[in-house]
């Protein structure tokens, strides 16, 4: 059984009449996405998998980037109450973006890949596509295993009437340190990227 | 003496069912990742399947000690999971269909797809422990979902 650290308090109570975390209005550009994506996959069209796969990873890139370095050292030099506003209203428009992204990126370049023969380069070549597998795998483990968790968790709890502000700062913390690592990650799928789009 | 208490921060112990649950993810990628190195020519499954079993043992492991806790906050563990669920379903369903359209050998999507149904059961799992391991309350009905998941 789990033990909590901590002198037990009188727990908050749920609260009513929040809105929804995961913006549901924005899931119709997610299926129209989705669909397109489908659609290409089936033509076998090399367009359209070129600018499906160059435009949803430059945008993970992107913002995955510009997220570490950029506004999370902003953030954190904000004054708390503009730090909750932002974060209330920056992250339920990233759980529906960056899966999205992730499984569009991900889809369509294996097909181009597919498409333009270099799943059949031999090795030492094909070393380069391992290496990009390698590199989303451990983003994946990242994301499911720390990030997630931690966005989802202080998005609820900013919801309730009185937040933890102990729980949200130190679950905030985790994208500190982990900013590092998917920052490495990102620039290394940059560098591998540039390598077999220059065969 | 009384001194100043520390306000909760979370559950900060090692919990069994996030190590499981990231070594069984752990295993199914590289059981995916070993068949995608090797597509599309023939893939030997010596391998993906041993990562496979591993996975599998991993992720029934993990469900055994979450259906073991007491006093968890199960509204709002299945209140998140649904909606991974639904994400990693989506996901796996367009996994599957490309490798079908590539014309993936049969033994080989049928390894493919049962891996990527146990990442699938994973990732639910995972985020929605997670996430309602911090809720913390002294009768069941204090476990209550924030309104809006």
């Amino acid at each position: 059984m789990d033990v909590h650290i901590g002198v037990a308090a009188a727990p908050r109570p749920a609260v009513a009449g929040a809105k929804s975390i995961i913006p549901l209005k924005g899931l119709w550009i997610v299926g129209v996405v989705l669909a397109g994506l489908v659609v290409t996959i089936a033509g076998n069209w090399l367009w359209a998998l070129n600018f499906f796969h160059v435009a949803a990873g430059s945008l993970w890139t992107s913002i995955d980037l510009f997220m570490g370095f950029v506004l999370g050292p902003l953030l954190r030099r904000l004054e708390v109450p503009a730090r909750l506003a932002l974060t209330r209203r920056l992250m339920p428009q990233l759980l529906l973006i960056m899966p999205t992204l992730v499984l569009v990126t991900l889809t369509s370049g294996w097909q181009l890949a597919r498409y333009l023969g270099y799943l059949t380069i031999p090795y030492p070549q094909h070393w380069w596509l391992v290496a990009s597998f390698l590199v989303v795998g451990v983003m994946a483990i990242i994301a499911y295993g720390i990030l997630e968790p931690a966005n989802i968790t202080v998005l609820l709890e900013l919801h309730k009437p009185t937040p933890n502000g102990a729980l949200i700062g130190r679950l905030m913390r985790r994208f500190t340190y982990t900013a590092g690592i998917t920052g490495c990650m990102q620039v290394a799928t940059l560098i591998i990227m540039s390598r077999i789009a220059t065969w | 003496m009384v001194g100043t208490p520390e306000p909760y921060s979370g559950d900060t112990t090692r919990s069994p069912i996030v190590a499981c649950t990231i070594g069984s993810i752990v295993c199914s990628f590289l059981a995916i990742g070993i068949i995608a190195a090797y597509l599309p020519q023939a893939v030997p499954l010596v391998w993906p399947l041993a990562f496979l079993a591993a996975s599998g043992v991993l992720l029934a492991t993990a469900i055994v000690c979450l259906l073991r806790l007491r006093q968890f906050a199960w509204p709002l563990f299945f209140a998140v999971a649904r909606w991974i669920l639904v994400l990693t379903a989506v996901f796996v369903v367009l996994s599957v269909y490309v490798f079908t359209v590539d014309g993936t050998n049969g033994v080989t999507l049928t390894v493919l797809a049962i891996v990527l149904v146990l990442t699938a059961l994973n990732v639910p799992i995972l985020v929605g422990f997670s996430v309602a391991r911090h809720e913390r309350g002294t009768t069941p009905s204090d476990y209550g979902v924030p309104t809006g998941v």
